[in-house]
């Protein structure tokens, strides 16, 4: 029997399928043409954090990629850069994007080189789910989350299990995705691969006056704004000595045009990427309910980007870590414990020689059921060695089962973030290295009532959270940035969760929605500064979605607010608000193999003045034809409870 | 009910949380007041103290309340003794009814008529001209911040980049100033129009009108622009450089409205920099110049000065006036100027003489692979409106990386941003330099004069220096400084731009 043991930190998630496929398996409803799962609010790696996960199965067909599909949750802001494959970061909790640790399969991509994650150089192809945990999350899972994490999970390796899945639409947009897992050494193979591509020439609104108020805009075209990026993973999991053997291999590789901004276009801009990451680990259980693990992972990175200067920027970076895990499963609870150590080397243009920085963390925590497991206490620490720099993290959360399917969780927690080598030895143009940087922290509390029953699923929380000594980029002489600890931010809010299970009988409709109230504040800066709104951060959000499923049919429709933000410390630069409707259709054509043809909407109402925090045009409306096929019905779905 | 409980609970520890401290910034030598940051060695309402104010006519000196320049205490009043009837010549030493103070050859007594060239305001004798108590006529007092000069208040303004900020200083005296205003963030150009000073700030997109009256608040006008960099006046309208849209913007001055915004050249990447005019009989041309980018070095982008037509920026905007205040004819290609492998960088301009002189910065690829290193002399490209021709004029290579121009009587003052002032004589057919005189300032930026009193600013720190353009070896040994650093550990200074303004 494989052991079922909830690890700390990254490992935890790295495998969880293998070895703890019924914690982390929603209840499945089988209906005639559904598959409905609980939109569940606990992860794996932190179960009374505050969590939302996201199944990508809920959005199949829907062309969504991770950072759309992050969209869906609260307390989270996407960074989108141009859309279409361009750059885009996510921040949780008014953090920094580079205040978000971002896991593939619990490995992370944030490199010791520094800056955030791009979450579209993860191919959507990939998606099992996503976990989105706000909140300083260092105690469980390494320094870095600061804001919080998100996890992408990959596929699972179930046997005989298959699916493929190919698009196409408008600027020229297509993918082709497929999957299959089969049986091999008394264990799972999996294997899949994905590629995208799109022309990115949209069309959009410009105005080449911004000063001018009421003159006409003008319609261009976006030029440069091609993307491709393929990807492949291949995922073991064999019997080895009493335990599980788990391996994984994830290669993808992309080009993009980067396309500037719509008042200075840069048609000879590009960037090229490539990320391998493979990783093995290996679990048994022992006597007295003890259980042995480990895992060793390596990732090698390389980036070039041709940027103004005709002579290409060239990054490349290599890390291996390996780490050892204990559990222990005592009378009241489980406790955890673990060991890593990693080293990463970077060689990048402007460093005068690659570096190294090696990690190590030790990590101890428990899960105690208490009150006849009505009470679940889950205390974790963890020191962190991060270079130079250490420190503590911890965080103690709770949950207490209140009956009828009510709940209520709670946690209190600290977590900090190393400089990275960028912002501490990093210098390009006019950008300057300050080795003189200490870690920025992050201290937070937040508390949520659960409502969990027939009707659907509820969630309502606040938070608090407290950054200090946040590394920003200020000016030192003109247009020079140098990174300083020079931030002080509160930020604290609501966020709430509603999922509806199926109803209004054969139209089998539900609904989902997502709400985030932020409030931000700069509690250090000029006297016109202090007490503001931190930039970018907008104080309301709002996701929904509706859909039905009429028979064979699927439709849903979506809208996404983002509320007015500011673009500069002094508030005095608003951007507006925002509304985009999505939508969308499906049908099921051959039961059998669940072929089903889907078609989706984006930006439905041809919004052609979208733009992104920085100005740069957002895609006008674009539609998507997808067909797809497997061997679980696994199209049209509906979420909500059974 | 326990569960609405049990949120409220949560809610309100969580508001609890947030009462957090707070921690305001100030530049370097500032210190918080209330609200405000405050030079407290020179805020005279906060002398060396917050709210100490310096009472009867004294100012604040070096955080010190003192009498102004040429003013004695007398008792607890600052009064000036060559000139004031109740204390001529010595403190409490009056003057009889019928009799005035007044001044000759270094005397001062009570007499019966003023001395020749003095003018009596009440029982006192006054130079009209210079008197900062009477500056022009009688009783019009110029304030701190302000000498007077040729009879009338004038003041140095300087925009201080990095704590976004105008100061006024003393042309007669410029470690004297009074307290700075706010200009939006990161004031970049200075102009004046009629009683106002204009600053454009790069950063915020905005323009700020600051009154020459120094007490008076600024106004700020949010334009939404992207990194402005230059600030003209021509046909009583205020033009901005608008480099991050390529574009440049007519501003109506006494509403702050947006008249015309007019793109010049293909893209932003042009990099829209100095504007100049020249007028004449069927001459009403605008030139702007096209920097180019200094990160790749693409030849073919700026490297020109585009020309304008410019007739419609005296009714555009008005019932009946046409549609646009500029209309793009042209442009110049002043390519020519620079030495290979440089390229040109043409910045700031002047009209003097009928002739169009803009300042060409010649630069090659220098540290971090930026265009920032002298590829020859600095040049000014001098062109003639009528037909508009170009011809290139050589600074020397003792001045490299040319920027601000300034023009006293008929010399051409130029900043030379890799060291130097070049000076230019203007009143022969063609330009002669003069010489290139060393400026006791790093990197030179920009230059204006008030009166015979020249001023140049650094590029590299917050400091003036001031000069004598008509006997530059009496020039100070010293630059002034009149920009702080922004907050500390990662502040700096800039001084990005000067002009001299008058009170009527």
């Amino acid at each position: 029997m494989r052991s079922k043991i909830p690890f700390l930190g990254v490992l935890a998630l790295s495998f969880s399928v293998a070895t703890t496929p019924r914690a982390e398996e929603p209840p499945p409803v089988v209906m005639d043409e559904q598959v409905v799962r609980v939109p569940r609010t606990e992860a794996a790696g932190d179960p009374t954090g505050a969590a939302t996960v996201i199944e990508a199965s809920r959005f199949a067909g829907e062309a969504k990629d991770v950072a759309q599909l992050v969209a869906t949750a609260p307390g989270v802001a996407i960074n989108d850069y141009g859309g279409l494959g361009q750059l885009t970061t996510v921040s949780i909790r008014g953090s920094t994007a580079d205040g978000v640790l971002v896991l593939l399969d619990g490995l992370p991509l944030n490199s010791a080189f520094g800056g955030a994650v791009d979450l579209s150089s993860i191919p959507r192809g990939w998606i099992e789910r996503i976990e989105v945990l706000r909140g300083p999350e260092g105690a469980l899972y390494g320094a870095g989350a600061l804001g919080g994490v998100v996890n992408v999970v990959t596929r699972r390796a179930a046997a005989d299990q298959w699916s493929a899945e190919a698009t196409g639409g408008s600027f020229g947009s297509a993918s082709l995705a497929a999957d299959g897992a089969v049986a091999a050494l008394g264990g799972t193979l999996l294997l899949a691969g994905s590629g995208d591509t799109t022309d990115g020439r949209f069309p959009y609104l410009y105005d080449p006056t911004p000063t001018l108020p009421g003159d006409p805009l003008v319609a261009r075209e976006r030029e440069n704004g091609a993307a491709r990026r393929a990807g492949a993973l291949a995922k073991l999991s064999v019997p080895v000595l009493d335990g599980w053997l788990d391996t994984v291999v994830q290669a993808s590789a992309g080009r993009r045009g980067l396309p500037g901004f719509a008042r200075n276009p840069t048609p000879d801009d590009w960037q090229r990427d490539g990320r391998l990451l493979v990783a093995a680990r290996y679990a048994r259980g022992g006597p007295g309910g003890l259980t042995l693990g480990g895992r060793v992972s390596g990732r090698f990175d390389r980036l070039d980007v041709r940027a103004g200067d005709p002579v290409p920027y060239r990054q490349r970076g290599a890390a291996g870590g390996a780490a050892a895990e204990l559990g222990w499963s005592h009378g009241a609870g489980q406790l955890s414990a673990q060991l890593s150590a990693e080293a990463e080397t970077v060689e990048a243009g402007g460093l005068p020689s690659a570096l190294t920085r090696w990690s190590t963390g030790l990590a101890v925590g428990d899960d105690l059921l208490l009150l006849g497991a009505r009470l679940r206490v889950a205390p974790a620490l963890r020191f962190d060695a991060v270079g130079p720099f250490s420190g503590l993290s911890g965080k103690l959360g709770g949950s207490w089962r209140l009956g009828d399917g009510w709940s209520v969780r709670a946690s209190a927690g600290r977590s900090f973030r190393a400089p990275s080598l960028a912002e501490l030895y990093f210098q390009q143009g006019l950008v300057t290295p300050n080795p003189d940087l200490v870690p920025e922290t992050g201290l937070a509390a937040d508390a949520s009532l659960v409502a969990d029953g027939p009707l659907g699923l509820a969630t309502l929380g606040g938070h608090v959270t407290r950054y200090r000594d946040l590394i920003l980029y200020q000016p030192t002489w003109r247009w020079r940035l140098q990174p300083f600890n020079s931030g002080q931010a509160l930020v604290a809010g609501i966020e709430a969760e509603l999922a509806t299970a199926p109803m209004l009988g054969l139209a089998r409709a539900t609904f989902s929605g997502a709400y985030t109230f932020l409030f931000t504040e700069l509690l250090k800066g000029r006297t016109d500064e202090v007490g503001n709104q931190v930039p970018y951060r907008p104080r309301q959000r709002l996701y929904a979605r509706a859909t039905a499923a009429p028979g064979r049919f699927e439709l849903h429709v979506e809208a996404h607010y983002v509320g007015r933000r500011f673009s500069d410390t002094r508030n005095v630069e608003p951007i507006p608000a925002t509304l985009l409707w999505n939508a969308g259709a499906a049908v099921t054509l051959y039961r059998p193999l669940a072929v089903s043809l889907h078609a989706e909407v984006k930006n439905l109402l041809d919004d052609r003045t979208l733009t992104d925090g920085l100005g740069n045009p957002l895609p006008s409306r674009m539609v998507l034809l997808t067909l797809r096929a497997g061997s679980s019905p696994t199209t049209p779905h509906t979420e909500g409870t059974p | 009910m326990n569960r609405s409980l049990l949120v409220v609970a949560a809610l309100t520890a969580l508001t609890a949380l947030s009462g957090c401290q707070k921690e305001t910034t100030c530049p370097a030598g500032e210190a918080l007041c209330g609200n405000a940051c405050l030079d407290l060695a020179t805020d005279s309402a906060n002398c060396g103290a917050c709210a100490n104010a310096c009472a009867g006519g004294t100012i604040c000196k070096a955080g010190a309340c003192a009498c102004p320049t040429g003013q004695s205490l007398c008792g607890s009043t600052c009064v000036d003794l060559a000139t004031d009837p109740a204390h001529c010549g010595a403190c409490a030493n009056a003057c009889a009814s019928g009799s005035v103070c007044g001044t000759s050859g270094g005397a001062t007594a009570c007499v019966l008529d003023c001395p020749a060239g003095t003018s009596a305001c009440g029982a006192a004798c006054v130079t009209l001209a210079s008197d900062r108590l009477n500056c022009g006529a009688c009783g019009k007092g110029c304030v701190t911040g302000e000498s007077c000069l040729a009879g009338s208040c004038s003041s140095l303004q300087v925009a201080c980049f990095s704590v976004n900020e105008v100061r006024a200083v003393e042309p007669l005296e410029p470690t004297t100033g009074a307290a700075p205003r706010a200009a939006g963030v990161g004031p970049i150009a200075l102009t004046t129009l009629g009683a106002d000073i204009w600053a454009a700030a790069s950063i915020s997109g905005s323009l700020i009108r600051l009154p020459v009256e120094l007490a008076v608040a600024p106004t700020e006008y949010l334009l939404a622009g992207n990194d402005f960099e230059y600030i003209a006046t021509h046909a009583g309208r205020v033009l901005i450089s608008n480099a991050g849209a390529g574009t440049v913007v007519v501003v109506d001055p006494a509403t702050g409205a947006v008249l015309d915004e007019v793109p010049v050249g293909k893209s932003a990447a042009e990099n829209v920099k100095g504007i100049a005019f020249a007028t004449g009989p069927g001459i009403e041309l605008a030139f702007v110049s096209l920097y180019g980018d200094s990160v790749s070095g693409d030849p073919t982008i700026g490297q020109k000065v585009a020309v304008l037509n410019a007739a419609g920026l005296y009714t555009c905007g008005q019932p009946g006036g046409p549609a646009n205040c500029l209309t793009a004819l042209g442009s110049i290609d002043v390519s020519g100027g620079a030495d290979a492998p440089g390229l040109a960088f043409p910045g700031r301009s002047i009209t003097v003489g009928g002739k169009v002189y803009v300042a060409l910065a010649n630069l090659k690829k220098g540290a971090y692979g930026y265009f920032t290193d002298p590829a020859g002399p600095g040049r000014l490209a001098v062109i003639d409106p009528i037909d508009t021709s170009v011809s290139f004029f050589s600074l020397s290579a003792a001045c490299g990386n040319p920027g601000g121009l300034a023009v006293h009587g008929t010399s051409l003052w130029v900043a030379c941003g890799a060291g130097g002032l070049a000076e230019v004589d203007l009143s022969g057919a063609a330009p002669v330099l003069v010489a290139v005189h060393p400026a006791a300032v790093t990197s030179p930026g920009n230059v204006a004069f008030c009166g015979d009193h020249g001023f140049v600013t650094d590029q590299r720190s917050g400091d003036v220096y001031p000069f004598d353009p008509v006997n530059f070896a009496a020039s100070p040994a010293a630059a002034i400084p009149v920009c702080p650093s922004s907050a500390p550990p990662y502040g700096y200074a800039w001084a990005a731009d000067v002009a001299c303004a008058s009170r009527p």
